[in-house]
């Protein structure tokens, strides 16, 4: 080996062993807010909210929104608010909550900095010092998780629109609304759409490929999926994780390769989908490819991957396109002159629930507002923009309320536009199946 | 493991190896001649990425042509932070130089937050989906320019080092600083010009992997941790064997994938980098000094 005259540094073992303790404080620095625990709050000295009936005619009811309209996860915050600011001004412009003498719905917002500890802090600071009696939760899941406790603790209603994790519902909090799709929704819409193309469209399903990235989300999902393939009597030819951000997915695609798929489903984020799609590129697989729609249907996917974004389908809650999305999708279009996406119609969404929870609540008091969320039970229509069959909250083993009507749709990508294809009653065009060829 | 497979895990660690052999070398070169841990080395690496972005993408250059321009902007970038920031650490304990260069990665991130938001970019190239077989393996063109763009480019600072006057006052200072300085030469220009000549292999690298890889403006770390793992692996100060150092890491990564499920695939490269550390502390490749 030819060492120039540089190795003199080797004289005592001090690099590797400083080295060795960078990469320690890097790697502890960059673990990703997720990981930290659940702030410490204080015991409370501040009693639960009162409970007494509120007098009956208000000028407006209060909900709030610790959203994140900073940091990481400030533009899916800032497309949550655009939505929700949007069912705001719609509501009051039809006259308010109608139950509530028209009183106005008004949104008070706190940036929750993309920080759990901040998101927590202003949830208890909006109920506290604010006068709201609901609130809706912040976008991510680390910053939804404790400031959902925060709220049990204070006994006020509290609205996921977007944590999907099963177990977000499953920690016996009383006070949590889930409206969101879970990971078994995921899971199950995947091998669906499958089978509905298998069905209707003859997609060959004889090796079935489900590769996934194996943190929260697509470990959830893939154990959804692997449940439902065999209750559909499909089988799996290959069952393969991978890390999300490996550089060089090459190895991954050699194996999916290996195993001869003629569909592959594919819980991925963005990035590693990005890579791995043009790795199975490379190694010439380009079958049907299943994924979540926030990254299979990404906008800017065309410009991303060209023409490798065509045929892929992907699962949203929402679509511009699709018989309830299309109407609202003008509206919004129109008010900020930019076409919405699928976090606003979720934004949208939520602040629809809540005024429709109003009118169906005895007092108002959160007590009150909780008691119209249980009761509530939104059909398809004009209030409904989601890819949901309705809006009906169960309770889950006496704890948290999860919507068991929440449903997904599907979109695909043909000629560099994204359309929505399933199910049937959704689709405004029809299924392109890619044959491998 | 089929024979397909095996090949195709083969070829691919061997290419990808290559391309983070030219990014460890940067870190070997500064380790080596000026005892500069930087901890920004993989920030600089996303810095390249963006500004091929840039070109590429708004400018519409071919991304090979763009490594002419990427890489002297970051030899003056390289330049410009040595000369600001960290000539000051340059003889501060390891520690110290550690956490400035930690805060110059995060200033880097940041600032490519703030410019080009959180949203994930790719380079699209005509060359994109170019591939060849090599017998049952798949061989992507864009890889393989990025192994012998990076290989010539390290072969190149081997020379430099190694046959030019410029190269052997480098090395004299690599070797004594301060007898260095007793004989002429200026210390502070060939530290200065050593950094300018680390950040511009990130350039070279950064401008060949964005047509490969994703751009985001953390996507620096994970070259980081890697340049470092090869470097232990190959001891500093030697190009041939952060190539071979390079590959090894390529090679594990690409069989980890291949043979371990799920994130657990890294353990192969990390395993190596904790064996090395515990029985060869001076590298792999390093005679052991007294």
């Amino acid at each position: 080996m030819s060492s120039f005259g540089l190795a003199a540094i080797h004289r005592h073992h001090a690099v590797p062993v400083a080295i060795t303790l960078g990469i320690v404080i890097t790697l502890a620095a960059c673990t990703e807010a997720g990981s930290s625990s659940a702030p410490t709050i204080r015991p409370s000295a501040v009693a639960a909210p009162s409970q007494t009936a509120a007098p009956q005619n208000v000028d407006a009811i209060k909900i709030g929104w610790p959203l994140e309209l900073t940091g990481s996860l400030s533009a899916t915050g800032e497309g949550y608010r655009s939505g929700g600011d949007l069912a705001a001004e719609e509501i009051n412009a039809r006259g308010g909550i109608a139950k509530w003498g028209g009183a106005t719905l008004e949104l008070v917002y706190a940036d929750a900095q993309s920080k759990p500890e901040v998101a927590s802090g202003e949830l208890q600071r909006l109920i506290e010092q604010e006068g709201v009696i609901g609130v809706i939760g912040p976008v991510g899941s680390s910053n939804a998780i404790p400031s959902s406790q925060v709220a049990e603790r204070l006994q006020t209603p509290y609205l996921n629109l977007s944590a999907s994790a099963e177990t977000f519902v499953e920690r016996g909090l009383t006070w949590i609304y889930s409206q969101t799709v879970t990971s078994k929704e995921y899971g199950y819409a995947y091998v669906d759409v499958m089978d509905d193309l298998a069905k209707r469209k003859g997609l060959d399903t004889s090796s079935v490929v489900l590769v996934w990235e194996d943190q929260d989300m697509g470990t959830g999902m893939s154990e959804r999926v692997r449940e439902r393939i065999e209750e559909k009597g499909y089988q799996l030819s290959a069952d393969i994780s991978y890390p999300r951000t490996q550089p060089d997915l090459t190895s991954i695609a050699a194996r999916v390769k290996e195993a001869r798929p003629t569909v592959i489903i594919n819980p991925a984020y963005l990035g590693d989908f990005v890579v791995l799609r043009r790795a199975l590129d490379q190694l010439d697989v380009n079958v049907q490819m299943i994924g979540p729609a926030t990254s299979y249907s990404h906008p800017s996917l065309p410009e991303k991957l060209g023409a490798l974004a065509d045929g892929l389908i992907g699962l949203a809650q929402w679509s511009a396109d699709s018989p309830q999305g299309k109407s609202v999708a003008e509206r919004y279009a129109q008010k900020y002159g930019r076409p919405m996406n699928v976090d606003a119609a979720i934004g949208y969404q939520g602040v629809m629930t809540y005024a429709l929870a109003l009118e169906l609540a005895d007092v108002l008091t959160p007590t009150g507002l909780a008691n119209g969320l249980q009761a509530l039970d939104v059909p398809p229509g004009e209030d409904l923009v989601l890819a949901h069959s309705g809006i009906r909250f169960v309770q889950v083993d006496n704890g948290s309320w999860r919507n068991a009507a929440a449903g997904l749709l599907a979109t695909q990508y043909q000629d560099g536009a994204l359309v929505t294809i399933w199910p049937s009653d959704y689709a405004t065009t029809e299924p392109v199946v890619a044959t491998g060829e | 493991m089929s024979f397909d497979l095996f090949a195709q895990a083969l070829v691919q660690g061997i290419l990808i190896g290559g391309v983070y052999a030219l990014i460890a070398s940067g870190v070997t070169l500064t380790l080596g001649v000026m005892r500069l841990i930087n901890f920004a080395h993989g920030d600089f690496l996303m810095v390249a990425m963006y500004l091929t972005m840039v070109l590429v993408s708004w400018l519409d250059m071919e991304p090979y042509l763009a490594v002419f321009l990427v890489a002297p902007a970051m030899f003056g970038l390289g330049i410009l932070v040595y000369h600001v920031l960290l000539r000051h650490v340059v003889t501060a304990n390891h520690l110290m130089q550690a956490q400035l260069t930690l805060g110059v990665g995060l200033l880097l991130q940041n600032m490519a937050l703030v410019i080009f938001t959180g949203d994930l970019r790719t380079v699209q190239t005509g060359l994109s989906s170019a591939k060849f077989y090599l017998g049952p393996a798949v061989v992507g063109v864009p890889v393989l320019l990025a192994f012998l763009v990076s290989v010539a480019f390290a072969v190149g600072l081997y020379l430099l080092l190694q046959r030019s006057r410029l190269g052997r006052s480098i090395r004299a200072v690599a070797q004594d600083p301060s007898a260095a300085s007793l004989y002429g030469i200026n210390v502070g220009y060939i530290n200065r010009l050593v950094f300018g000549l680390s950040i511009a292999a990130v350039g070279v690298a950064g401008a060949l992997l964005a047509p490969i890889y994703v751009v985001e403006p953390t996507v620096g770390s994970t070259f980081t941790f890697t340049a470092f793992i090869i470097v232990v692996l190959a001891g500093t100060g030697d190009f041939v064997a952060a190539l071979v150092g390079g590959i090894l890491i390529g090679l594990s990564d690409s069989f980890g994938l291949m043979l371990i499920p799920g994130n657990s695939s890294t353990i192969l490269s990390y395993l190596l980098f904790a064996l090395v550390l515990l029985f060869r502390p001076q590298g792999l490749f390093a005679r052991r000094r007294a």
